[in-house]
């Protein structure tokens, strides 16, 4: 039976050199390699931009910041780790759970993938970090080696409980999602713990002054944070207790009113509604408030003309509740669309109101991040450049991949499992428009002096904004185009 | 092998899936197990298998309790859905993999890869793909024989005519019936093909709402009048 777990890593290996990704063509394998280059020349980028940034803001930077800095190398390393793991090892050991295999087994290779995972990324950090502070002497190698450990122990913990919990207790045990909410309290608790001293500080100097701002930011953060947790709990509860089905169900419901009213109106309460229901609110909301939160401590105390990385937190911030709830919506998009065809004009009104919410809901992450002026953290006409520019220009990306990918929307690009079946000049394109907003922004940001930068953020912004009906109509055409010339779709109706 | 199940019950919810007071399956029994869509039938295998942990009640396969303890699992082959299959392995890689996880030695699997020879046709073995980019149909021949060629004690399919040909239909009810007949295992299949499921076992259970509705001795291989009847009203 030993052998059993040789087979299951070996099955996970070639699992990844199997991965539809890399079997659909040979430009295919190049570009993605190409782009795991690219993003790791990123992730160097990011680590010179940051740590330069870090060195300017506080020459005598505190521990924490210099800590939270590091954060952003693990993000980056998340991202650059997917590449090379994209699997859930919970469905790894689906197909094995009947056969004769000891449980345990089973619940060993999670914990070791768990650790193994994260132990990659907790390693990257801290190598990072090693050399970050052997160049700014604060912390030694030991002290590093600390830090990154109890990093380590937590992220497996997390990722253990996390991914692999429903399916250890086999979907059933309520006591499971209860682990996992201590869990998530544990890691947030520890996180804290880690960065108590200057962090205590700072809560205990804003409790002094009483800042109204800053205790609704804080109390909003809380109260999201809970009511995100309890809908999750509730959505996992839905899915996987009663294995209801809410793709289905969304599909009948969607048929129904665009088949039944097909009125633009109907549509985009219906796009409200389904960002209301979207589990991915979570999602979309947590980001925003982790990065105000950031803003709010990491950078306490420095302004906006001292900062130049809160005008970039605000764009992702406001951007990010869209994209977080694009993301599940574009994965649906064949369907839906595949539905609607039957109607011409609906499509194009569904690509309408989806942008009009879009912005809507931009809108409404730039009423959060309204609080960094009353903060002094930025000016409302650097916030408003700021916003325009999220709006009007990153807001953009998963329309303009659309069109690269010739209409096919249910294509998301950021998620590049996803692509399958994609040319590789498609890939390619994916991958440079995702990061072409980010490119700009970091130029603009850096190299063109103010107020010139945030000129350009809202030009960007504006000129998509103005632009839309041009590019919405554009997708249109080729959405059709390809229906008439491959069928597609028409099969399914 | 025997499987003994008390009591068991399964709620998604406000709905009870699975409530069977006691259904008793004998060594060497052949049976069926039909109801219409949601009575629970693929509930019951999973719950079979302790891939649900039942609300209630337990399931014994001989002496052992199968949420309490593992030795159960290799006297039983089993398959569901094609979850069940490693699919970024070609078909000649599960089947290894399945061979040596039971015990099975080389010898032995070429020789039940030659006994399934014919219901497989040319399409499965020495195609030089995975087993994601066969047909459902393919894929439902790949995971039956995997369930078949380990010789297990017990065997559980669930629907396994869906998705097959008339010719593969036809040849697995043989295969079924042969291999419970040669190996003595116990065999249970539900199906929504009363034909093929008159046809071939010998007892017949009907599941509605999550219950036993009836049990009735197929020995004669006459009760498909009487599901028919049933089925029609």
């Amino acid at each position: 039976m030993t052998s059993f777990v040789y087979d299951l890593f070996r099955h996970r290996q070639l699992s990844a050199r199997r991965d539809p990704m890399f079997g659909a063509n040979r430009d295919t394998q190049r570009l993605v390699r190409a782009s795991v280059g690219v993003l790791a020349l990123m992730m160097c980028f990011s680590g010179v931009f940051f740590a330069h940034y870090a060195r300017i803001l506080a020459p005598d930077l505190p521990v924490v910041d210099a800590f939270n800095g590091m954060m952003v190398y693990m993000l980056v390393g998340s991202l650059f780790y997917r590449f090379f793991f994209p699997f859930n090892p919970a469905f790894d050991v689906l197909p094995y759970w009947s056969l004769p295999v000891p449980r345990k087994i089973l619940f060993r290779y999670l914990v070791w993938t768990s650790f193994f995972s994260k132990g990659l990324l907790v390693w990257v950090m801290f190598l990072l970090s090693f050399m970050f502070f052997h160049m700014r002497p604060v912390f030694d190698g030991v002290q590093c080696a600390l830090y990154a450990g109890c990093f380590l122990v937590l992220l497996v913990i997390r990722h253990f409980f996390f991914v692999n919990l429903r399916l250890l207790l086999r979907y059933e045990s309520l006591v499971g999602y209860v682990l996992q909410g201590l869990v998530l309290a544990g890691l947030i608790l520890g996180w804290l713990f880690l960065d108590l001293t200057p962090l205590s500080r700072k809560l205990g100097a804003a409790m002094t002054e009483v800042s109204p701002v800053l205790w609704i930011s804080l109390c909003g953060t809380a109260i999201l944070l809970v009511a995100g947790y309890a809908r999750l709990l509730r959505v996992f509860l839905n899915e996987e207790l009663q294995r209801t089905s809410q793709t289905a169900t969304e599909r009948v419901v969607s048929l129904r009113l665009a088949e039944g009213y097909g009125l633009f109106g109907k549509l985009i309460w219906f796009e409200v509604m389904k960002y209301v229901r979207n589990k991915r609110m979570v999602m979309a909301l947590l980001s925003p408030v982790i990065l105000l939160f950031m803003v709010i401590f990491v950078f306490d105390g420095k302004s906006a003309a001292e900062s130049r990385m809160v005008p970039m937190f605000v764009v992702m911030g406001v951007s990010s509740i869209g994209q977080a709830l694009r993301q599940y919506i574009f994965s649906a998009e064949s369907w839906y669309f595949d539905g609607l065809m039957v109607r011409p004009g609906v499509v194009s009104r569904m690509l309408h109101a989806k942008f009009l919410v879009d912005v809507l809901v931009s809108l409404l992450g730039a009423m959060f991040f309204l609080s960094l002026v009353f903060l002094d953290r930025l000016t409302l006409i650097q916030w408003a450049a700021c916003v325009l520019y999220a709006i009007g220009f990153h807001n953009l990306l998963p329309y303009a991949l659309a069109l690269v990918n010739r209409a096919r929307i249910d294509m998301m690009g950021a998620d590049m499992k996803q692509s399958h079946g994609l040319k590789g000049s498609q890939m390619f394109w994916n991958f440079a428009l995702n990061m072409i907003s980010l490119i700009a922004i970091i130029i603009l940001l850096t190299v063109v002096p103010e107020p010139w930068n945030f000129v350009g953020l809202s030009g960007l912004g504006v000129a998509g904004l103005l632009l839309s009906r041009v590019w919405l109509r554009q997708i249109y055409l080729w959405f059709w185009k390809r229906r008439h010339f491959s069928l597609e779709g028409f099969r399914g109706v | 092998m025997n499987i003994i199940i008390d009591n068991l019950v399964k709620r998604f919810g406000e709905k009870t899936a699975v409530n069977i007071e006691h259904l008793a399956i004998g060594q060497g029994e052949l049976v069926g197990l039909v109801g219409n869509n949601g009575a629970g039938k693929t509930t019951l295998f999973r719950l079979v298998l302790d891939l649900l942990k039942a609300d209630q009640g337990s399931v014994r396969l001989d002496e052992w309790f199968v949420d309490k303890s593992e030795g159960w699992k290799s006297s039983v082959a089993a398959f569901i859905d094609a979850g069940f299959l490693i699919d970024f392995l070609t078909p000649e890689e599960y089947f290894s993999f399945l061979a040596r996880i039971f015990g099975l030695p080389n010898d032995k699997l070429e020789q039940k890869m030659h006994l399934f020879a014919r219901f497989m046709g040319n399409e499965i073995l020495n195609q030089k793909k995975y087993i994601r980019n066969f047909s459902a149909g393919n894929r439902q021949k790949i995971g039956i024989v995997g369930a078949l060629m380990v010789d297990t004690p017990i065997v559980i399919l669930d629907e396994p005519f869906n998705f097959l040909d008339p010719t593969s239909q036809l040849l697995i009810r043989d295969i079924l019936a042969t291999h419970s007949r040669q190996t003595g295992a116990t065999v249970w299949v539900s199906s929504h093909n009363l034909n093929h499921i008159a046809d071939l076992c010998d007892r017949v259970v009907v599941l509605k709402d999550g219950e036993v509705f009836e049990d009735m001795d197929n020995a004669q291989h006459n009760v498909e009048g009487k599901l028919n009847h049933y089925f029609s009203l």
